[in-house]
């Protein structure tokens, strides 16, 4: 338990700063995750395809004006050869800002989001997902999917499995297109399985696919500590009140690792004063 | 020197003096995200002359039949 004079001065802190439910940040990242959206899959743009999106969106979606990374790094896998731009990318936005792109402008994450947003009573779920050991699952997914996997067969198996394909590109292609829906088979009908579970668990628990699945999350996740844009938290402020952790969405606890590997930098935990954004000079 | 300069010469010497502040001089950015940056752009370049623009492009033109779920 925290002394008194450093709750009180936490109070002070908090109430002479924005208060934690005002959460002044949301709304503009929420608009910054609709025009993500809108560009990302705005089809006019699509000659920029020979570059890859900082953000998981399906490049067989006919809108998509991007390649999608991962996509595009198990086809270079499958083919044996070192993806240097794909890496060379990857570090450059990681080396800047880290996640900052799963909070700010995935697509996907976006949806997880709005999914979420569907009131229910699930506080107790939330807690015991918070502790299972299902959070380093993306790690092995990563592995073996999209290297082994993609190295061992030359196929993009990942693929084969991402809801964000089902939705973004299977949905409407096989809506739209009848030569293709005449093509769509059991592994159409596992992919459709695989988004309505995805579904399901979006509005059940905070961004479950960003948590558990996501192998471009997975890469940019060591650069949360060493990228340019960081989290300070004032530790002599904070009481741990746990208001920074019910707003996170990735349902970590800032106060204790403000820069951890799952931290998308949504910054919604901002609005407390005791955690700022810090960039990341040489004189710290 | 001028007025400007000077002034903040004095204020960083008076600031180190007094044992407030550090002569030591202030890089906008760690050494390390340099490093990782100067390695990103070494890798997009060599990605550029082994014609990996190309290949993004071409498999993202492709219909993916994995992204999809076709047979």
């Amino acid at each position: 338990m925290t002394s008194k004079p450093i709750a009180d001065r936490h109070r002070s802190a908090v109430s002479s700063g924005p208060a934690v439910n005002s959460r002044p940040a949301v709304n503009k990242r929420t608009q910054v995750q609709l025009a993500s959206l809108v560009f990302a899959n705005s089809y006019v743009l699509s000659l920029l395809k020979f570059c890859p999106a900082p953000v998981l969106n399906c490049h067989a979606c006919p809108l998509a004006v991007m390649a999608c990374p991962i996509g595009s790094l198990q086809h270079f896998v499958g083919q044996r050869r070192f993806p240097f731009a794909l890496v060379g990318f990857f570090t450059i936005t990681g080396a800047l800002i880290g996640r900052m792109t799963c909070g700010w402008a995935c697509p996907f994450g976006f949806l997880q989001d709005i999914l979420f947003k569907i009131k229910l009573r699930r506080k107790k779920l939330q807690v015991r997902i918070r502790h299972s050991a299902w959070k380093v699952a993306r790690y092995p997914i990563f592995i073996g999917l999209v290297i082994i996997g993609a190295f061992a067969t030359g196929e993009p198996l990942f693929c084969k499995l991402c809801p964000a394909g089902g939705l973004e590109a299977g949905l409407p292609l096989v809506a739209i297109d009848p030569s293709i829906r005449a093509m769509a088979g059991t592994l159409f009908i596992v992919k459709m399985a695989i988004v309505l579970v995805f579904i399901v668990t979006a509005i059940l628990i905070k961004r479950p696919f960003c948590r558990f699945i996501c192998p471009l999350g997975t890469i940019y996740s060591p650069f949360n500590k060493v990228s340019y844009v960081k989290l300070k938290v004032d530790n002599e402020l904070c009481n741990e009140c746990g208001a920074c952790r019910a707003a996170c969405p990735m349902d970590i606890d800032p106060y204790l690792d403000a820069n951890s590997k799952d931290c998308i930098r949504c910054l919604e935990c901002t609005s407390c004063p005791v955690i700022k954004v810090k960039y990341g000079t040489s004189a710290e | 020197m001028s007025d400007k300069k000077a002034d903040k010469h004095k204020k960083i010497c008076d600031e180190a003096c007094e044992g407030r502040g550090s002569l030591r001089m202030k890089i906008p950015i760690r050494s390390g995200t340099y490093l990782l940056l100067a390695l990103g752009i070494s890798f997009i370049v060599i990605g550029a002359f082994r014609s990996e623009f190309e290949t993004i492009l071409l498999n993202a033109l492709i219909l993916c039949a994995s992204c999809i779920g076709l047979r």
